[in-house]
């Protein structure tokens, strides 16, 4: 194996959060806050993301391009930065797509029903 | 938009944005604004805040994440009870058991004797060509008095039995007569009075006593006003001159003097005593030395001797070895034994125990991944298993201690009592144990935590499913260890084997008498000065009469010693009318016994007759010998009619009257010797034993018997009351006891092979699923599957079980000591251990066989 197809690999597996946060983002733009709380939802609560580690990932995305950000005011009144989808953002979700749902199902099925343990 | 750096402000007000929204949301949950501000705080998580926290106090951050790995743990141990479950009673039974073991070896091999200077004491001792080892009476003074190398040496006779009488009921001592400096030489101090004074081991003045502490309490209410009092011991009075702890030894109820000037003492004298000598070396004298210089003493007394002496005293060796040595000597063989038992429990326990880790982490395999994924970092997943690993080691070695404290208190009975070790629970030793256990479960917790970190994590994820973590080279050294498993308990099964052979063999003895029914009591009349022969014969047939019409008992009879009993009389000094050059090649026993002796005992009478009435004192003199004796000193001639003297230089001829069959008298494992049996009215003897043969259970004749005898003797006590059948399940009480103990462990190394060979088999058969179900599908026989799987399962066995009969036969023969009649190399036993070991691992491998044969080849195939 070439240390070149390890480091891409490595790069898809950190771009895990990356991914569900781009994800969550195809809903509409949405603050961070918003985001870790989606994001717990609909994994039901098995990925416990601590909200701070959401940030690097946000500003990661931002810096690829993928995301624009902006400050506006929230369901309830508040100042909040809002991230929305890029149209490259949107590309590189469909390009992942396949990657994405392999890894989604996997993950789904480790994230799944309990199998009987040793 | 690029290279446009964000301010800091602009990124911390994102934050306290993000944490606004939350409280704002956690407090339309019912939440109150603190309560949902610290919620808000705990849910964004310390990342930065830990950062800073990091710099500041490294350790505190270690500290949490224990405490998180800890909770975490003990989550996932509740989560798979049966695992946890199996892993914490292994270790508890392996960390307990060694603990106790390690306690007696330490206390007994290990730790100096509780005595002053204990480096420097030695045992002393003659060997005579024939008889036992021992140091003659007439022989101490010069030891005593002319070796060079002892700074001090002492001398104590054997335990006998004296009748205390005076104060309430009288009652039975053991007596123990010592060298005055004995006491202060080992450094015993007295626990009450005085020790003996260096003036009272002289004749005349040796009327002194010390007690036990233990007959203090019993029998004076340990009142201190016992001491200066005089108490009566055979009739005569002795001084109570103190009192002495219970860890004193030589153990008995009191301890009078040896008064060094008295004749047992000189070489002239008609008897002797039989002692045993301990010494302290001067500094620097070598054992050897010590030696060298009795044995020159030792034949310088030879001229001393009377000739009739000269036979007896040729070739005789002094011997000297460290007193430690002497004490251990008889159960040093078992204890390293059982050392090695229990070190091999423990191995396999460390590999079952491993074993179980490696499995879990394989099935977890998939847990860890994602935790790799979602970014946990190698050294936190390697921390996280060891933390569960090490929680089975605490929780296992907490109860390991509960099962040491108990096992150590069923070991003590290992030692004899003889022996001063003070054995307890040793908590360094409990550490030791536990210690090794911690380690081999941090090494096998921290294998499948190297393999799951450093196995490709996104490869896992890509498989998906229970076939993560799969490792050929992880299931090869579960593999090996079940085969080590194997192996090592088949070696300890073998052992456990052999002595139970050993014990069914020596139950199957046939013991020559019948031991059912019979009631033992001793009688042992006190031995004063004025030893009247005609008096104590007299009180013994009037006794034996009475005791006789007592109802309840079919017959009776009197016997100077009973099989299986006490050590008794024996002699080299055996003469053969007509064949003068005659020399008996082994001691031969001689027991006084009523005429009636052999028929209570049911010991056949194959030649001539029994003794009858005309045989007493004053008719002729007559001996019934037993069929060794005939064989050996009559060979094929006709032994009646014969005649021999034995016990004195010029004996008085006694005639052969009868031959009876052999029975079993000093031990059940020794094939029985030359004996010989005379009426006790032609050789009376003042300690008798009651044989009776009752009609229902013996002991509740036993309250009868003691008043009867205090009918004829209102001084007398019975010394001893017990039956033969109690008497034999004693002295087969040790080796019963070895022989649960070694059965013990083997049963506890098996099982745990067992589990280890299920994990293995049941685990692989898993990892298979998808395999069988392609190959039930493409038509395989579901009996094929099973073989399949059973034939994994009998490789491992078979391999282990090779390596085990290897081992076995290198190390069984350290138990040839403990065995009766059955080879160390007994095909029996090895044939049948290993059998049954192939057993239970192809039983271990056909749960998950059947589990796989059942498999729904769909299911099976949707497995992946």
């Amino acid at each position: 194996m070439s240390t070149r197809e390890e480091r891409e690999r490595l790069t898809l597996l950190q771009g895990t959060l990356d991914l569900l946060i781009l994800r969550t983002l195809v809903f509409g733009p949405q603050h961070g806050q918003g985001i870790a709380r989606a994001i717990q939802q609909t994994s039901e609560d098995a990925l416990l993301v601590e909200h701070g580690a959401l940030y690097p990932a946000l500003q990661r995305l931002e810096a690829q391009g993928w995301i624009d950000a902006r400050w506006g005011t929230s369901a309830n009144n508040r100042k909040a930065r809002f991230y929305t989808l890029t149209q490259a953002g949107r590309k590189q979700l469909v390009k992942e797509s396949t990657r994405w749902r392999r890894l989604s199902t996997a993950i789904g099925r480790i994230l799944g029903p309990e199998a009987k343990e040793g | 938009m690029f290279g446009r750096k964000r301010p800091v402000s602009d990124f911390n007000a994102e934050i306290e944005a993000h944490l606004q929204l939350e409280i704002e949301r956690l407090k339309e949950q019912g939440l109150s604004e603190q309560e949902a501000r610290a919620a808000a705080r705990r849910a964004f998580g310390n990342v930065m805040h830990a950062e800073e926290r990091f710099y500041e106090s490294g350790r505190w951050l270690w500290w949490d994440h224990l405490c998180q790995d800890v909770r975490f743990g003990l989550r996932m141990l509740a989560k798979s009870p049966g695992f946890a479950a199996v892993a914490i009673l292994t270790l508890a039974l392996a960390i307990g058991a060694n603990t106790a073991i390690f306690s007696v070896v330490d206390a007994v091999l290990l730790r100096p004797l509780p005595f002053k200077d204990p480096g420097r004491l030695v045992w002393a001792t003659e060997h005579f060509a024939f008889g036992p080892s021992t140091v003659i009476s007439a022989d101490f003074p010069a030891w005593k008095d002319r070796n060079q190398v002892f700074e001090q040496i002492a001398a104590f006779g054997g335990t006998s039995g004296a009748n205390l009488t005076g104060a309430g009921e009288p009652s039975r001592v053991t007596i123990t007569r010592v060298t005055t400096g004995l006491f202060s030489m080992l450094g015993l101090q007295p626990a009450a009075g005085r020790a003996f004074l260096p003036a009272e081991g002289k004749q005349g003045q040796d009327k002194v006593v010390l007690l036990s502490e233990t007959l203090w309490r019993n029998r004076f209410g340990s009142d201190p006003r016992t001491i200066g009092e005089t108490i009566r011991l055979d009739g005569a009075g002795y001084l109570v001159a103190g009192v002495m702890p219970a860890n004193v030894r030589p153990q008995a109820d009191v301890w009078t003097p040896l008064a060094l000037d008295a004749d047992i003492f000189s070489a002239h004298s008609p008897q002797w005593m039989m002692l045993a000598a301990i010494g302290r070396l001067k500094p620097g004298v070598e054992i050897s030395k010590a030696q060298s210089d009795l044995q020159v003493l030792t034949q310088e007394m030879d001229k001393e001797y009377p000739p009739e002496a000269a036979q007896f005293r040729a070739h005789e060796t002094v011997e000297v070895i460290p007193l430690h040595e002497m004490m251990v000597h008889n159960v040093r063989s078992l204890l390293l034994i059982l050392l090695g038992t229990v070190g091999f429990v423990l191995l396999i326990a460390c590999a079952n125990v491993a074993n179980l880790l490696l499995s879990r982490s394989v099935v977890r395999g998939r847990e860890l991944a994602v935790r790799a994924a979602l970014g946990a970092g190698r050294l936190r997943l390697v921390r996280q298993l060891l933390t569960e690993a090490l929680l089975l080691a605490t929780i296992g070695g907490l109860l390991g201690s509960i099962t040491g404290l108990w096992a150590t208190k069923i070991l003590r009975q290992l030692i004899p009592a003889t022996l001063p070790a003070d054995v307890h629970f040793d908590p360094r030793v409990f550490g030791f144990s536990a210690a090794i256990i911690a380690l081999a479960l941090f090494m096998f917790g921290l294998i499948p935590a190297l393999i799951a970190s450093r196995t490709d994590v996104n490869e896992r994820l890509k498989e998906g499913g229970l076939r993560l973590g799969a490792s050929a080279g992880t299931h090869r050294l579960r593999g090996l260890m079940s085969v080590g498993e194997i192996g090592l308990s088949l070696i300890l099964l073998v052992g456990a084997g052999l002595t139970v052979r050993s014990f069914l063999r020596l139950t199957e003895v046939d013991l020559g008498f019948d031991p059912n029914s019979l009631l033992l009591a001793t009688v042992e009349r006190p031995l004063t000065a004025a030893f009247d022969s005609q008096q104590h014969s007299a009180f013994f047939q009037s006794s034996l009469e009475r005791i006789r019409s007592l109802p309840g008992v079919k017959e009776a009879a009197l016997t100077q010693r009973y099989p299986l009993g006490p050590p008794h009389n024996a002699t080299m000094m055996l003469r053969v009318q007509g064949a003068e050059n005659f020399r008996p090649s082994q001691p031969i026993s001689v027991t006084a016994i009523s005429p009636d002796y052999f028929h209570v005992m049911r010991i056949r009478l194959l030649k001539g007759r029994t003794f009858g009435d005309r045989d007493v004192e004053g008719a002729q003199k007559v001996v019934i010998v037993n069929e060794s004796f005939s064989r050996m000193v009559f060979g094929e001639r006709d032994a009646i009619g014969q005649h021999i003297g034995f016990g004195e230089p010029s004996p008085t001829w006694k005639e052969v009257v009868g031959v009876v069959a052999d029975a079993r008298e000093d031990a059940l494992e020794k094939e029985p010797g030359p004996e010989m049996f005379v009426p006790y009215l032609q050789q009376p003897s003042f300690s008798m034993t009651f044989m009776l043969r009752t009609e229902s259970n013996p002991l509740m004749l036993a309250g009868s018997v003691r008043e009867a005898v205090l009918s004829i003797d209102k001084n007398q006590p019975l010394s001893d009351t017990t039956t033969m059948e109690e008497v034999i399940a004693k002295s087969v009480a040790p080796r019963r006891f070895r022989m649960l103990l070694l059965g013990l462990f083997a049963l506890l190394a098996l099982s745990l092979a067992m589990i280890g060979v299920y994990g293995v088999i049941a685990y692989s058969s898993t990892q298979r699923t998808h395999e069988f179900g392609v190959r039930i599908a493409l038509g395989a026989d579901r009996q094929d599957i099973l073989k399949l799987v059973v034939r994994q399962g009998f490789k491992l066995a078979l391999l282990g079980v090779t390596m085990g009969v290897a081992g076995a036969l290198l190390l069984t023969r350290f138990l040839s000591g403990l065995l009766y009649e059955v080879s160390p190399h007994d095909p029996l036993t090895f044939a049948g251990v290993a059998a049954l070991l192939m057993l239970v691992a192809l039983a271990a491998s056909y749960i998950p066989a059947r589990r796989a044969m059942k498999l729904d080849p769909i299911v099976a195939l949707r497995y992946e």
